[in-house]
């Protein structure tokens, strides 16, 4: 038993999954039978190619269930985020993680920026912060956008890949008071002058991966070295 | 309309003193550590250029307390020693002469592969070390291997890391 808290850190949600028609949410269905959810830290809740976003099926009354256990995450992965759908429900969908969650991932979000930062607003004891690919939909102006409820810590890491959009930078610092990460993790990524700048104070670890500058496009393969 | 990414004018830096330009590390005096990761990505034109800006990016640090610096290095990066002997190491002479720190290689590696590959690079290594070709270090240059990889136990999967310790 002392093995379990370990064996079940990590939960990963693939769009087998959830495919009600086949049963649904099944891991989590055979955790909340052995009452292993409050042992789970980390979620990732992956893409699928089968779906364009992440499906709000998921998040049915038996997953919001499920997810009001899910008491001690920590880390939250999400992939395909439509912020335009999820930001302003955020605090139904996410509530239960809000006082613990430090470390929020996002890869392929879809809508403009500024719904990522009434997002990170919602976990205000978030201290680190994973953006990636956020270059494909993030078109679209919101209305209106929802402001942000919290200040989130953000002293962690932060780790940017084929990331767009200096202005987010910029109202992410306005946000938090000034940039105050310990570790940055960047792959191209923009603003990269203003992030070392403004976070110098505070910066203790740079990572870089000087060989993917240019080249590939973004894929499964090349976001390996960010997750 | 969704946008793709080549359509974006998003420029990324491609000539030395752009990347300069970019990574001026002389404001930051909290730094303590760089972390470069090395992948083999041969058919690109500036190839051998990005990592040997390595050695003039290092010479901008004036961090007090900087110490480190981790080399992290894709398994398939042993399969070419030519790149590793000449190219990296090269980078790596570059640096040793423009700062004093200490010296990592992280190596990832595959679950099925043994511990040739982290032995091979020990060995290109210390034979680098006795020519003194990385000049002043701190301490020897230390080799550590990972493999990550991922079960699934019923419907629920499992991921873990192996971090192998400093030959």
């Amino acid at each position: 038993m002392t093995a379990l808290p370990y064996l079940h850190h990590t939960l990963t949600l693939r769009r087998e999954h959830w495919d009600l028609a086949r049963g649904g949410l099944i891991p989590f269905r055979k955790l909340d039978k052995m009452r292993l959810l409050p042992f789970v830290k980390r979620l990732w809740i992956k893409h699928c190619y089968v779906d364009p976003f992440l499906p709000l099926e998921i998040f049915n009354a038996e997953g919001l269930a499920y997810f009001s256990a899910l008491t001690n995450i920590q880390e939250l992965g999400l992939d395909r985020l439509d912020l335009r759908v999820f930001v302003p429900q955020a605090q139904l969908y996410f509530g239960p993680f809000v006082p613990r969650l430090r470390s929020l991932a996002l890869v392929s979000p879809r809508g403009p920026n500024r719904l990522i930062l009434s997002l990170l607003g919602l976990f205000p004891n978030l201290d680190d912060f994973k953006l990636i690919d956020n270059r494909r939909w993030m078109s679209g102006t919101p209305d209106p956008v929802p402001v942000p409820q919290s200040v989130p810590l953000l002293r962690g890491r932060l780790t940017l890949g084929w990331f767009y959009g200096e202005d987010f930078l910029r109202d992410l610092s306005e946000l938090s008071g000034g940039l105050r990460f310990r570790c940055m993790d960047l792959l191209r990524a923009e603003g990269l002058r203003f992030l070392l700048g403004s976070g110098a104070e505070t910066l203790e670890t740079l990572r870089i991966h000087p060989m993917r500058w240019t080249g590939k496009r973004f894929s499964r393969w090349s976001r390996s070295s960010l997750l | 309309m969704v946008p793709v990414l080549a359509s974006l004018t998003y420029q990324p830096v491609e000539c030395r003193g752009s990347i300069l330009h970019t990574f001026d590390l002389s404001n930051n005096k909290s730094l303590r550590s760089l972390e470069i990761e090395i992948t083999l990505m041969s058919d690109h034109p500036y190839f051998s250029d990005r990592v040997g800006f390595l050695g003039d990016l290092l010479s901008t640090v004036t961090s007090p307390v900087f110490s480190d610096v981790v080399v992290i290095l894709q398994d398939k990066i042993i399969s070419d020693p030519d790149f590793l002997q000449n190219t990296l190491f090269g980078a790596v002479r570059d640096m040793c002469e423009a700062k004093l720190f200490r010296l990592t290689f992280l190596l990832g590696k595959s679950p099925r592969d043994g511990e040739s590959d982290r032995e091979r690079l020990k060995e290109m290594i210390d034979a680098r070390v006795a020519e003194g070709m990385f000049g002043a270090l701190l301490d020897p240059p230390v080799i550590v291997s990972y493999t990550r990889a991922a079960c699934s136990v019923g419907n629920i999967d499992v991921e873990y890391l192996h971090l192998y310790g400093p030959l």
